[in-house]
């Protein structure tokens, strides 16, 4: 009989009981999963982060102004925040992190409202002060006022430093605090009375302007680039390492439990069969077995020689679930109690637990136990022989382990996850010497795990970062434990690229150091923020800055030239038929050539110069320190002679040329925009001298400037101001008889007096004010049309101009309808004259829009006609009636020959094709003679001073007794 | 006896266990965040009111009699409705709110319609939801003069009520489950298929060309880069007097309650900045500005085109935006 060792026994029960409790706690998986929800809610912060700031650079350039979804994002921001504190709450790292996002969390809110405020602000004030400096400016022509024409550019001025101010790219030329000039102050009050209250508006707005424009962005700047993106990137950082770290312990300390109950089990194993016997028999002993074994966290099983059970344990029967049923009596075999690892019965021959007990030996092992419910369940099974007086079997524990077999699926788990993990993972010794490294690593550098571990990191350094650096990274690394941050390095193939590296300091259990490296590759993520800058300041197909870039390279550069005393020049290039390849070999011919350009514009200058393409076919050249007109001169030869080798383009070889517009700084204009607008109208006095030469700017161009924009300012309110009148012309057959008028557009300005077509036309049609006129023209000349039919000549037929703009425009044919029907008028009392030019920019749209015209009844005509682009196979396809011989070829007639014979093959091409002729600017008796004989009796209508000028059609019938002539026939 | 302390921390183990369980499930619980309005992601500046929410229409029921329930200011004799009157427009018709014992309040009462939209409440926007600014009126000594005290021990006395407070809530009537309700409520109050909103989904014919004109002119004067968003404002603060001072033209000196925004913040340059007021329904909510110095439409229109575009608005041109903002009134939405 032995003495039970009672202290050991509870000693070792009371370990195991802490061990299995410590197993199932959750809390070192609660670690894992708490940092995987903070990965989560920092990456929803994320999101939210960037839409908003996708927003705000939207509603900053008025891509949208509904501030609604703004809200929602910096809401989502704030609640974001907030949800993720309770989780950082002891992890005091990442809750530095939080906290200081939290604290810029009420400025940036502040910015946010301040922004909307100040975008509200300014853009309107912008929106009002540029639909009202118009009416101001011409309200000062009419007022005679002592500041003059001064005014005037100070406005202008005014204008565009506000423009500036207003749109200026935050992080580019960002807006200083301007003053609005005392000059305007005071000149508003020398000013008429009756001109003071709308300049003094003026300034109020350019006021409001001014004074919010330096705020807003400001507001701007701390939304889109504050702090808190970096910071939430480095929480996100700081958290995934911590992640991994989690992920490691728990599985380690899984690993270590349960290694501890497996030894305690052997143990107890022990114990129990040396006491068993003895406890049986006797009483006070068995007692104390059988509390012992009641309160045993594992399963105690004593079975007979015939392998029936005899003895279970409370946990024994808890674990395989047969409460209440017993288990007393039951056979292991022959009752499923030990079976196969599928849950079928197991041959008493195949069980290998009786096999080594028949060697008389203890079998430790894994086996498959079916539970009443049906379940099988692993289980770490001891067995050993058992004897005592008259009994004998075996004494089975068992332990329930699909714990322990969950463990070893996490440690897998925690292998695949770091051989499959897309970050790159190395680990190196103290010394740096790499230990191990995952195939994303790998992948990410392009060495082969061979290559790597062994070696030592430096393998992958580029010289992008200096020994500065590295210092501070070993410095930060022994210091703190941890170092992060960005880094270049090189792949094996020589490329480089960007990584995100977070590196800790660990310490194994034996004390070794080691350096843990988790790292990301962030190139495509830096391409795309250099491609995203790129995208907003070059232009994505030449590689070149664009306008954005231009403007701020030619204010520094002005800056730097003004501050070294030193000249600055500007080249405005322009291509000289561009548009043509463009239209007859493609688009993508086009890029092609653009691309060509810019290569040879930037192999023309130095490297500190800047090439720009601001549109188009429009280039500008920045030339720091220019030494004068002879050096610009040689190298705008040199610029048109390299642009006008040929080009090999889609197997094509094509040539084109550049006009050049050249001005300098500061001797020609002191700012930017006049600088570019001046050597814009060079480049187009180059064009008009004969293209592909250059020319530098003179002072009668800035007159010429000026006084285009006092027109154009003018005109703006001369339709208004009812300074514009139709002038009518008859068209008169040969002997004498008028059947139509031509009408045409005078102006009398009351500030510049009469202005002539030919100078106030294109200007309208460069400032869009053509189609006003445009509509005013063709209400106008029906209105007088019905009033002469009225009043003497019922078949009265007017003819009305259509620029190409309007021939183009949306809803010609509604108004030209809307007119006829206005003053009950037939459609061929109406003319339409259209040059073959505005026709032929897009032939089946001008052919779509001439049948509509047809359809209304109306009468086309081809204005100019054989100065042009004409095309006879269009002639003959379009609904043309008349066609109108330019004032050219009637000049020459009599004493220019080949005149006369391109007259009488229009006229025969007329009578072929069944249209109508009518000649323009019949002068002399002796032209309508040569036209009489060249028509040979065919039908035709003159035009010009031999039988009429135009006239106020107020004259029209005074004037020509013709009509009352008409009028007899007539009426 | 060893063992059974053994077993004693066996048990409180799993005690732990089980609690700490528990608090990890009721923390992603809390995680889930409810939204009763998405913006829609959208370049237009003005968008239609939806015609459904996502509301509990328990608490809108029981928020609904709260609201016009007298026991919540202290001498019985306002509610919630008595300011904010559901068939006034969701205002009171008052310069300034009238409170307990007849006493003025500062500012004109802002309608409680399409409240739900607004990014924050009250005027100078100190209430950053529905639930917070219900309990700024209940303590105002100008306003309802109460406590939750005062209101909890009186609507406990009602057992009817107390019933529908259980059915929602175990612990009955409690403020935040007042506050709760309340603000429900207040969400359910929109005013969808005004003429403009049926004009924005397409329905050409809901605006004359009078309203449409109008909208142009707000779009092209830029009154639109306020009042812009789904409730044509509440999204932002703006100064009053961008372009001219309007406090000095007034007439009265301006008091504490002038001051708007600068009362929360304390910044010199949110002085006199409001939150810009929601134009839906404003047809109904005369008289108008934040202290009810305008009695029509007509002139506030007149006035604000002025103080803070600087535009001197002719006759025709109100006409017009009158003509628009008329079609900003909506049908107060029964929720069922």
């Amino acid at each position: 009989m032995q003495r039970i060792p009672r202290y050991p026994l509870a000693a070792g029960l009371i370990a195991a009981i802490i061990l299995f409790a410590a197993l199932l706690w959750p809390g070192v998986s609660g670690h894992v999963e708490r940092h995987e929800a903070i990965r989560g809610q920092a990456e929803r912060l994320h999101l939210a982060e960037s839409r908003l700031r996708e927003l705000v650079i939207g509603y900053r350039h008025g891509i949208s102004s509904n501030y609604d979804e703004g809200n929602m994002w910096m809401e989502r921001i704030r609640i974001g925040l907030n949800a993720l504190g309770p989780d950082l709450r002891d992890i005091p790292e990442l809750l530095d992190y939080w906290q200081r996002l939290q604290q810029g969390m009420d400025g940036r809110e502040t910015h946010w409202n301040d922004f909307k405020r100040r975008n509200a602000e300014v853009r309107n004030a912008l929106h009002l002060f540029q639909s009202e400096i118009g009416r101001v400016l011409q309200h000062l022509h009419q007022q005679p006022h002592k500041s003059g024409d001064d005014l005037d550019d100070d406005l202008i001025e005014l204008n565009k430093l506000l423009v500036e101010q207003a749109l200026g790219e935050s992080g580019l030329s960002a807006p200083g605090q301007y003053r609005l000039p005392m000059t305007l102050r005071r000149s508003a009050e020398t000013l008429p009375l009756a001109v003071q209250p709308e300049f003094k508006r003026l300034l109020g707005l350019a006021e409001v302007i001014l004074k919010e424009s330096p705020a807003l962005a400001d507001d701007m700047q701390a939304l889109v680039h504050g702090h808190g993106h970096t910071q939430l990137t480095a929480l996100a950082e700081a958290n995934r390492i911590r992640l991994l770290q989690a992920e490691t312990s728990a599985t380690r300390y899984r690993l270590g439990l349960l290694l501890g109950v497996l030894l305690l089990a052997l143990v107890l194993i022990g114990l129990g069969n040396r006491h068993l016997a003895s406890l049986r028999r006797l009483g006070e002993q068995g007692a104390f077995f059988k509390n012992m074994t009641d309160h045993l966290r594992v399963g105690v099983l004593a079975v007979d020689d015939e392998e029936h059970i005899r003895f279970a344990n409370p946990m024994a029967e808890q674990l395989l679930a047969c409460h209440g049923n017993g288990l007393i009596g039951r056979s292991m075999h022959g009752d499923h109690i030990h079976v196969e690892a599928d849950g079928s019965s197991m041959a008493r021959e195949r069980c290998d637990v009786l096999s080594r007990l028949k060697q008389g030996k203890v079998y430790a092992g894994e086996q498959y136990l079916r539970r009443d419910d049906g379940t099988v369940i692993p289980a770490f099974v001891t067995t050993g022989p058992w004897e005592t007086a008259g009994q004998s079997g075996f004494i089975t524990v068992f332990q329930d382990i699909s714990a322990r077999v969950a463990e070893e699926k996490d440690r897998r788990l925690a292998e695949t996850v770091f051989e499959n993990s897309q970050q790159g993972i190395v680990v190196t010794d103290a010394s740096g010497t790499i230990l191990r490294v995952n195939p994303a690593y790998c992948a990410m550098t392009g060495y082969r795990e061979e290559e790597l571990v062994g070696a030592n990191p430096r393998l992958l350094q580029s010289d992008k970062q200096d020994t500065a650096f590295y210092r501070t990274m070993w410095s930060s690394l022994t210091e703190s434990g941890r170092w992060q941050g960005e880094l270049r390095n090189r792949r094996r193939n020589g490329e480089l690229y960007t990584q995100w590296i977070n590196i800790d300091a660990v310490h194994t259990e034996r004390g070794d150091l080691l350096y843990v490296g988790i790292a990301s590759d962030i190139s495509e993520l830096a391409d795309a923020r250099a491609r995203l800058s790129s995208l907003a300041y070059f232009d994505p197909l030449t590689h070149l800055p664009n306008r954005i870039l231009f403007h701020d390279r030619l204010s520094q550069a002005l800056a730097q030239m003004h501050r070294e005393n030193k000249l600055l020049a500007l080249i405005y290039a322009d291509l000289d038929n561009f548009k043509s390849i463009n239209d007859t070999l493609g688009h993508a011919a086009g890029d092609q050539l653009l691309i060509e350009v810019a290569r040879r514009l930037q192999q023309c200058v130095r490297e500190s110069d800047t090439v720009a393409r601001l549109g188009g076919d429009e280039f500008a050249l920045i030339l720091m320190d220019a030494q004068g007109p002879q050096e610009m001169a040689r190298l705008a030869s040199e610029i048109i002679a390299s642009l006008s080798l040929p080009y090999k383009v889609e197997g094509y070889d094509v040539t084109s040329g550049a006009s050049l517009g050249i001005t300098f700084w500061p001797t020609d204009g002191n700012t930017a925009d006049v600088l570019l607008k001046y050597a814009d109208v060079a480049m187009y006095r180059a064009k008009e001298n004969g293209r592909n030469n250059f020319q530098f700017f003179t002072s009668d161009m800035a007159s010429n400037v000026a006084d285009s924009m006092r027109i154009e300012g003018a005109l703006r309110y001369a339709l208004d101001a009812g300074e514009l009148s139709l002038f009518y012309q008859p068209q008169v057959t040969p002997d004498g008889r008028a059947v139509a008028a031509e009408a045409l557009m005078r102006w009398n300005s009351r500030t510049l007096g009469w202005i002539p077509p030919n100078r106030f036309i294109p200007i309208a049609e460069k400032s869009g004010l053509i189609t006003r006129l445009g509509d005013f023209a063709l209400r106008e000349s029906c209105r007088q049309c019905r009033q002469w039919r009225d009043d003497f000549a019922a078949d009265m037929r007017v003819s009305v101009n259509l620029s190409a703009i309007q021939f183009r425009q949306e809803g010609l044919l509604e108004k030209v309808a809307a007119c006829l029907h206005e003053f009950g008028l037939p459609g061929d009392a109406l003319e339409l004259e259209i040059t073959e030019s505005a026709v032929m920019e897009d032939a089946a749209q001008g052919q779509a829009t001439m049948d509509a015209l047809k359809r209304l009844g109306c009468r086309i005509a081809i204005d100019d006609f054989g100065t042009g682009y004409s095309s006879l196979a269009y002639l003959k396809r379009f609904p043309v009636d008349v066609l109108k011989i330019d004032k050219s070829f009637i000049d020459g007639l009599g004493s220019r020959a080949d005149d006369t014979l391109v007259v009488q093959a229009i006229l025969v091409l007329a009578s072929s094709l069944g249209l109508e002729v009518v000649a323009e600017g019949v002068e002399t008796l002796s032209q309508l003679e040569i036209l009489k004989a060249s028509a040979n009796g065919q039908y035709f209508l003159t035009q010009g001073y031999f039988f009429a000028p135009p006239v106020p059609a107020e004259d029209f019938q005074k004037h020509f007794p013709i009509f009352r002539q008409l009028k007899l026939v007539a009426g | 006896m060893r063992l059974q302390q053994t077993w004693m921390i066996a048990v409180a183990l799993l005690l732990a266990l089980a609690v700490g369980w528990r608090l990890l499930a009721e923390h992603d619980q809390l995680a889930a965040e409810t939204v009763f309005y998405l913006p829609p992601a959208t370049d237009q500046p003005i968008t239609p009111i939806p015609r459904q929410l996502s509301l509990d229409t328990r608490k809108v029921a029981l928020g609904r009699k709260l609201f016009h329930d007298r026991r919540l200011s202290h001498d019985n004799s306002l509610a919630c409705s008595s300011c904010h009157d559901l068939r006034m427009g969701g205002s009171d018709g008052r310069r300034v709110a009238i409170g307990f014992q007849g006493r003025a309040g500062g500012l004109n009462s802002p309608t409680v319609f399409n409240s739900g939209f607004n990014f924050r409440q009250f005027w100078d926007g100190r209430a950053a939801s529905l639930e917070e600014q219900v309990a700024g009126p209940i303590h105002n000594p100008r306003e309802m003069a109460s406590n939750w005290q005062e209101i909890t021990a009186k609507l406990r006395t009602d057992a009817a009520l107390v019933e529908e407070f259980r059915a929602l809530w175990p612990e009955g009537v409690r403020p935040d489950h007042i506050v709760d309700a309340i603000a429900e409520f207040e969400r359910s109050l929109i005013t969808p298929g005004s003429a403009y909103d049926r004009y924005l989904q397409g329905e050409r014919d809901a605006l004359n060309s009078e309203a449409r004109e109008g909208a142009e002119l707000f779009r092209s004067l830029g009154c639109i880069a306020c009042h812009q968003g789904v409730n044509l404002g509440g999204n932002m603060y703006a100064s009053m007097g961008v372009m001219a001072d309007f406090f000095a033209e007034r007439g009265v000196p301006p008091g504490k309650f002038d001051l708007g925004r600068f009362n929360v913040t304390g910044r010199a340059e949110d002085r006199y900045v409001f939150k810009v007021p929601t134009l839906r329904n404003i047809a109904l909510t005369a008289p108008y500005l934040h202290d009810g110095s305008i009695a029509t439409l007509d002139e506030t229109v007149r006035t604000i085109a002025r103080y803070q575009l600087g535009v001197q608005l002719n006759d025709r041109d109100t006409e017009r935006l009158l003509a628009f903002l008329r079609s900003l009134t909506g049908r107060l939405q029964e929720t069922s």
